[in-house]
């Protein structure tokens, strides 16, 4: 199968108002794409050759420039899609050289979705005043789209608080999907990005050089974050965070990201889940991890 | 009439003489322009990890603003600009047809050789595959080949530039001495 064939195939199975989530590409298997939370089977097996056609494709023929993201096992591209590799990984000492004999291919789309964050944004104000937040939820929950129109409101400013300076550090180029340093994703007119940045790294630079009042970062977890996330209190910058996780209970089993809970780095922890949709608010709990607001209590889902 | 059909056939061949050692030049300058192009190409990829349509779109805007009074001729910046644009539009095509189809398509008139043209396809078949390494070494290798080139280029456009235009002369002048 070619590229080509591909996306004729996508053209005519896939509705054209669906909302694609994920495409599942493995050599030798059928093509499974995720849409609006089903599942839908192209006709046809994926191949190697049409495995390399995408992966120079997403490259923009370039994979060299690629090389730090494919270690890690994923590249972004344009749009801020984030395209999951699977292969052979080719080792260097303890070090991941590259991963060769590339065969799957997990593509998730990034969706800019404005207006997401409206039900949760109430709940990161207190008298007027952003709150240190952190979103939790699964792969594929919706904290980055949520994240995103965050970004936004509290940039553009909005009924709860007026506009602030904000800083994103973008490592993976999902937030503001940037091409050429400009953000393609609406991130508000007091934003600030530094794309393709190591997020503890970043963090320092930006309060030392573009003075925010407030910092966002995506998918935190590392001992440099918490160090770096320490500074930005320090510095008396409101913070802004995803990571991974089903609950509260969850994060803590992880020893950095209970060390951020046990200081009480964050004022406001929001949890997203996948069901019903990606996105869906399950709970919004204070400083001391009390329930503000719960799904069951009639929370929106967003 | 005669004399002046003889003078005007003479001046045809001096003139010949002149043109054949100007083309030296030309295509030493060429191949000068094309070195600092792909130096800069070079950092782009190396130093601000450009992808391939980034880097070339890059360089062939920097250095076509450099030379704004030549719009409508053939220069290397404009290969690199259609490269650039033809990357972003024909997005299912390879990175190395795309390079092959834009060499193939430098007009003849333009005083490059054939051995020019070749190198010049073997830069764009062999950027883009591999590490960063590979990169460097695609273009470092292509950069030793200009220089022997422009070098010898060099060498050429002096002593056969002045071969050139002496035989023109001569040419010219026996062409006068003999219908006179």
């Amino acid at each position: 199968m070619t590229a080509a064939e591909l996306k004729y195939m996508f053209s005519q199975m896939i509705p054209e108002d669906g909302r694609v989530q994920e495409i599942r590409i493995r050599t030798g298997c059928p093509i499974f794409v995720r849409v609006d939370g089903g599942e839908i089977q192209l006709n046809g097996y994926a191949d190697s050759r049409l495995i390399r056609e995408l992966m120079e494709l997403f490259s923009k023929h370039s994979l060299y420039a690629y090389e730090e993201e494919i270690r890690q096992g994923f590249l972004t591209i344009e749009g801020g899609h984030r395209v999951g590799i699977s292969g052979k990984v080719v080792m260097d000492g303890e070090r991941i050289r590259t991963i060769k004999d590339i065969s799957g291919l997990n593509i998730r789309l990034a969706h800019e979705r404005k207006g997401c964050a409206d039900a949760v944004l109430p709940w990161l104000y207190q008298d007027e005043e952003i709150q240190n937040t952190i979103f939790i939820s699964p792969p594929g929950g919706g904290k980055t789209t949520i994240l995103r129109d965050v970004i936004r409101k509290i940039s553009d400013g909005n009924s709860y608080g007026r506009g602030m300076a904000v800083s994103v550090v973008d490592e993976r180029s999902e937030i503001g999907a940037c091409l050429r340093g400009i953000p393609q994703c609406d991130l508000g007119h007091r934003t600030d990005i530094m794309d393709g940045c190591p997020k503890a790294l970043g963090m320092t630079m930006m309060i030392r050089s573009m003075g925010p009042e407030v910092l966002a970062v995506d998918e935190i977890g590392t001992r440099e974050d918490l160090e770096a996330l320490r500074d930005a209190l320090r510095s008396g910058v409101k913070i802004l965070v995803t990571v991974h996780g089903d609950s509260v209970e969850d994060i803590q089993k992880k020893p950095v990201l209970r060390e951020m809970v046990e200081e009480r780095m964050f004022s406001r922890y929001v949890v997203l889940a996948c069901r019903p949709h990606p996105g869906t608010v399950t709970g919004v709990y204070d400083l001391q991890c009390r329930e503000l607001y719960t799904m069951k209590d009639g929370c929106e889902s967003v | 009439m005669r004399l002046i059909g003889i003078m005007l056939m003479a001046i045809a061949l001096i003139g010949s003489g002149f043109v054949l050692a100007e083309r030296g030049k030309e295509r030493l300058a060429i191949l000068v322009q094309l070195k600092l192009m792909v130096h800069y190409l070079k950092s782009q990829i190396l130093y601000s990890n450009a992808t391939l349509p980034e880097a070339v779109f890059e360089v062939g805007s920097h250095f076509r603003a450099a030379v704004k009074e030549s719009e409508d001729d053939w220069e290397p910046a404009l290969f690199f600009l259609n490269v650039g644009n033809m990357l972003n539009e024909k997005r299912d095509q390879t990175f190395s047809d795309i390079w092959y189809e834009e060499t193939g398509r430098i007009p003849a008139s333009v005083a490059l050789t054939q051995r020019d043209r070749e190198s010049l396809e073997s830069l764009g078949r062999n950027l883009g595959y591999a590490d960063r390494n590979m990169q460097e070494r695609t273009i470092l290798f292509y950069l030793e080949q200009l220089d022997e080139t422009a070098e010898r280029v060099k060498e050429e456009a002096e002593s056969l530039g002045k071969l050139y235009r002496t035989l023109g002369m001569a040419a010219g002048m026996f062409w006068v001495v003999l219908l006179i």
